[in-house]
């Protein structure tokens, strides 16, 4: 019962808000939802002082069905929203989530500064190696001969991205994988994820049934990684780039400070700030 | 929770009653997804197991009633999203799913939860945990019976049964 | 040779342009005429004048040819004029690049070091030539330097005391010790003693006019400090010019206030920080210039919609992609007014002058918050990199009507529709009031909705609190009578109204209407300051004409109109509108 919380004061349950989803039935996006609210109520965290912020897509759909504080922003820009709402009130707890499209393609700068920044938060994004919401074309993480979206007759011929190792050579602080096909265990992750000290990234395998049904088997060939976390940023970049992508669990745990200015004012009127402009 | 061993009858409690809530709360999950993707007869099946799962839950609480049941966290259960046991998963769903693949969802969740309590009743050295696992385990087992005579009432899903001749909408 | 039409500085006779004297230093790689024009502009001020310096260089980072700008006066200045009293060289390569800028005639002066060739261009524009010799008397002293010397030439010809020119070298120069500051000052005396022994030079003399406390400030730092005035203690912003300065001086200081700058990725990631920041409930703004502000429109969009109150500074510069960075247009206007997609009213203000960068961005702020909204400050490279000698601004305190709430309340909903049109807006933290913003269009809740009903009520909701707001007397400068009118913005005011104090100092009125407000429009007001006139003359600093278009869109405007649309990299000076004014029927 390692990291247990006595008697967390809300259910899971009550971190949602209401608003019935609009994914599709079936969709990994709902497995993930549970375990955010899983997560949240382990860490006994209160809803209004957790803001989730997300991108566009259907995993960025996600804020409107939780009862914290929320930011659905536009494509891609989930990580600066957040960024800028951690700099200025570094009180709350801040996530951000995403699928794939949104946050390695069209918000791929983002994922690398935020990585390097380090600013405390944690970052969630859903894969399914697909645009779900646009109809299913080929994403960064898409396999190369993946071929059923029509703007990419007979697949992408282009490798894929491995988020991880780009998050680790980015600087992210926190590097795990977690499934929507282990809600439980995903629950476990997100705790270590959003206790640890600065930029923590989560990539959520979460699959689309719609335009990837194969990702259906994505159950089999989860299993959780035969390793321990590491804290050396060399054992574990050996250890990303053999990965195969399903296996699960905390891969890396960096120890650097996370970023995060001091919020305190040292004059006692503004008229201080005019004495460089006087003559 | 299937290979666990119980250490006293308020921890089976607590995990009786995460099990069957959050079962409660799938149904109500299920029948809402149904509504939207405008599936009545799905989400109608789905509201009327939530209520008979949440009376269910009420039995277990009552029993809980003036004992401290201790919190487990998530990961102490070991549930599978894919498959039904003991809690149905997310995917198991399917915007035009019959009302005899309803069933069949609860069925598999009732056959697992019977399953799980069999297992804690052989396991168990402790008298009144056997005693309260076998009555789960029976009450579960009725459960499910009742729900596979209620699946006779429909007809078994023709091939192709998920076939849509529209395409997915195009969104944001 | 001391009557008043000798003498540029003696004070004005009648209302009229402000007497004053323009000087030109030029000087190439580490010459050092920037930090010697910055030494007569707050030697200057020390001495209770009023001034501007204005920078202008070649495109090399080091090493390329350079010319300080600048216009003293005993009155507030707010434009160059094109005419040049003083040109002085301390090297003359390249020179006759600054032609366009620099005008000279007969009553001009041309110093250069001995020995020295004047580009044709220049000598051929007239006025009195004569050498000094700056970079012997330079040698001569241990550490001196040719700009010293120069700057002490010059404050003798214009009657500079020598106790401004210490205080200000003293000042400046605390850094670098003693030593650097005697080399200095042996310099500017030799200068001085040099200059006095010249004959015949017209003595540029004034009185010390004023001892009131004078700020030396540029439009950039100004608007960093209306910025911190009105509120802001969250930028996030990714350098550009002529937008950096605007950062360098909020970087340090709102850590003094308890704020912080960070420095972006990119402008697509700044408006995006600022939307969190100020989702956060701490008010948010960010500096750029042309390419940044393309960058960031989808997002202003974002704000608009999710009603979440941010502040961008654009300070133009020419146009379009990277165009000329270094120097000052008023092109960016038709994308700052129509660049967002979809319906979105939000705000446009532009400042009128270096000191209104203050008070504009100080006004914007408060305009943002008080309306929950995008608000766009179109600032240009002249306001903000020009440096002037004023009067320290008024504080002004607006009375913010934000509406957000810290407390938790009755059945909030974040985009209820009400009158105003300004929905409560609950901070994080706040219990009981969470919502989730969003960009897609939602219900009064924040449910995202593609339903006709939302739409319209939120449509109409977003215009309404624009519409209703009253923005008081501080829409426009509205100056003057008579049947013919000025219609301009921006930088190009400073111009408008010179030229238009130099018609009335010749019995001719001319109407001023500088608009500070572009956004939303304002046609009644804008019908009222133009009652009763029967030509208008439209001036802008841009290609396209765009404010002319603009008022023919939003506006009905009397009688005759005419378009002086003027593209960068020049400056419109005074004599430019006049000159047109006086062109249009024989005015
Ligand atoms: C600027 C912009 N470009 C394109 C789109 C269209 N668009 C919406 S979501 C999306 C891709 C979503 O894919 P992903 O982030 O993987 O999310 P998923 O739907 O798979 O969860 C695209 C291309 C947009 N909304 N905005
Ligand atoms: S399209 Fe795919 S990702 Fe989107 S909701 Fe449906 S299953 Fe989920
Ligand atoms: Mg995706």
């Amino acid at each position: 019962m390692e990291n247990a919380n006595s008697c967390p004061s809300l259910k899971p349950n009550e971190y949602k808000s209401g608003t019935k989803p609009v994914w599709c039935p079936g969709c990994g996006d709902y497995s993930v939802l549970l375990s955010i609210t899983k997560a949240m109520s382990e860490l006994n965290l209160e809803p209004e002082n957790v803001a989730l912020v997300s991108g566009i897509g259907c995993s960025s759909r996600l804020p409107a069905y939780l009862n914290v504080y929320g930011f659905h922003a536009v494509h891609g820009r989930a990580l600066p929203v957040a960024t800028g709402l951690k700099v200025s009130r570094p009180d709350l707890t801040v996530l951000a989530a995403g699928g794939d499209g949104d946050g390695f393609s069209i918000g791929g700068n983002h994922f690398m500064h935020a990585c390097r920044r380090n600013v405390d938060m944690t970052y969630i994004v859903m894969d399914n190696q697909v645009y779900g919401m646009t109809k299913g074309q080929a994403s960064p993480t898409t396999d190369p001969d993946w071929d059923k979206s029509k703007l990419t007759p007979g697949g992408t011929k282009i490798n894929p991205y491995y988020p991880l190792v780009i998050a680790l050579a980015s600087g992210a602080n926190f590097i795990a994988r977690a499934s929507s096909t282990d809600p439980n265990g995903a629950a476990k992750v997100l705790v270590d994820a959003i206790r640890h000290p600065g930029f923590s990234f989560v990539h959520m395998l979460s699959p689309c049934v719609t335009f990837r049904p194969e990702q259906k088997e994505w159950k089999k060939m989860v299993r959780p990684a035969p390793v321990e976390p590491t804290t050396d940023a060399a054992v574990a970049a050996k250890r990303l780039m053999t990965d195969d992508n399903f296996f699960l669990g905390t891969l890396y745990k960096g120890n650097r400070p996370a970023y995060q200015p001091e919020l305190k004012s040292t004059v006692e009127h503004l008229s201080e700030l005019e004495q460089g402009f006087i003559l | 929770m299937t290979a666990l061993r119980i250490a006293n009858k308020p921890e089976l409690l607590a995990r009786t009653l995460t099990m069957l809530s959050e079962t409660v709360e799938r149904y109500d999950l299920f029948a809402d997804q149904m509504e939207v993707v405008n599936n009545p007869q799905a989400a109608e099946i789905f509201r009327w197991l939530e209520q008979k799962q949440r009376e269910r839950t009420q039995v277990v609480q009552d029993l809980s009633e003036g004992l401290a049941l201790p919190h487990i966290p998530p990961w102490d259960y070991h549930w599978d999203d894919a498959i039904n046991i003991e809690v149905p998963g997310h995917a198991s769903a399917h915007y035009m799913m019959t009302p005899y693949h309803t069933l069949t969802l609860a069925i598999d969740v009732e056959q697992g939860a019977a399953d799980l309590f069999d297992n804690i009743e052989r396991d168990t050295e402790l008298p009144e945990v056997r005693k309260l696992a076998h009555g789960f385990a029976r009450e579960a087992n009725a459960f499910c019976d009742y729900l596979k005579q209620k699946r006779e009432q429909y007809p078994l899903p023709q091939a192709g049964w998920d076939e849509d001749e529209d395409p997915p909408q195009f969104l944001e | 040779m001391n009557d008043s039409a000798s003498n540029p500085l003696a004070p004005p006779q009648s209302k009229g342009a402000p007497r004053s004297l323009s000087i030109a230093m030029l000087g190439s790689g580490g010459s050092g005429v920037m930090t010697a024009g910055q030494q007569l502009l707050d030697a200057a001020g020390q001495a209770g004048w009023y001034g501007m310096m204005t920078r202008s260089s070649g495109p090399q980072i080091r090493g390329g040819e350079a010319a300080a700008l600048l216009r003293l006066s005993p009155q507030p200045v707010e434009t160059h004029k094109g005419r040049f009293d003083i040109l002085l060289a301390i090297d003359w390569l390249n020179a006759d690049r600054f032609v366009g800028e620099i005008t000279l005639d007969s009553n001009s002066v041309v110093i250069g070091d001995v020995g020295g060739k004047v580009p044709e261009a220049i000598s051929a524009m007239g006025g009195r030539y004569m050498e000094l010799p700056l970079s012997e008397l330079a040698k001569g002293i241990s550490g001196g330097r040719p700009n010293m010397v120069a700057l002490g030439a010059l404050a003798q010809l214009i009657g500079l005391p020598l106790e401004a020119l210490e205080k200000g070298l003293t000042k400046s120069l605390a850094k670098k010790g003693e030593a650097a500051i005697e080399a200095s000052m042996a310099g500017v005396r030799a200068g001085i003693e040099q200059a006095s022994a010249i004959p015949d030079i017209p003595p540029f003399r004034i009185d010390a006019n004023s001892q009131r406390e004078r700020w030396s400030i540029t439009g950039n730092e100004a608007a960093g400090l209306g910025a911190i005035r009105g509120g802001v203690r969250f930028v996030a912003a990714y350098p550009i010019t002529p937008g950096t300065e605007v950062l360098e001086w909020l970087a340090p200081n709102l850590k003094k206030v308890g704020g912080v700058l960070v420095q972006a990725e990119d402008e697509l990631a700044s408006i995006n920080q600022l939307i969190g920041g100020s989702f956060g409930g701490t008010p948010s703004l960010t500096a750029t210039s042309g390419p940044g502000l393309a960058l960031m429109i989808e997002s202003i969009g974002l704000a608009v919609a999710s009603e979440t109150p941010v502040v961008i500074v654009d300070v133009m510069r020419g146009g379009p992609s990277t165009g000329i960075p270094t120097k000052s247009e008023q092109s960016d206007l038709n994308i700052a007014l129509y660049g967002l997609h979809g319906d979105a009213p939000h705000i446009v203000v532009a400042p009128m002058s270096i000191g209104d960068c203050l008070f504009t961005t100080q006004w914007a702020t408060h305009l943002a918050e008080t309306l929950q909204t995008a608000a766009i400050v179109l600032s240009d490279q002249s306001l903000g990199q020009t440096r002037a000698l004023i009067d320290r601004p008024a504080d002004i305190a607006f009375v913010s009507g934000g509406r957000k709430i810290t407390r938790q309340a009755e059945d909030f909903r974040r985009y209820v529709v009400n009158e105003s049109g300004v929905s409560p807006m609950s901070i994080p933290g706040t219990p009981g009031c969470q919502y989730t913003a969003d960009g897609l269009e939602h219900s009064p809740t924040g449910t995202p909705s593609s339903r006709a009903e939302d739409h319209i009520q939120q449509l109409n909701k977003r215009k309404r609190k624009l519409d209703r707001f009253d923005y008081g007397s501080h829409w426009a400068k509205v100056e003057g009578e008579g049947d013919i009118a000025v219609l301009t913005w921006g930088s190009s005011t400073g111009p408008v109204s010179e030229a238009i104090d130099m018609l009335a100092a010749e019995g001719r009125k001319v109407r001023l209407v500088s608009m500070r407000l572009l956004l939303p429009a304002q046609p009644e007001r804008l019908a009222a300051a133009l009652a009763g006139v029967t030509r208008t003359l439209v001036v802008e600093q841009c290609h396209g004409a765009q404010f002319y278009h603009y008022l023919r869109a939003h506006y009905d405007l009397p009688g005759e109109l005419r378009s002086m649309a003027v593209p960068g990299p020049l400056m419109i000076r005074p004599d430019d509108v006049y000159s047109e004014l006086k062109a249009w029927e024989h005015l």
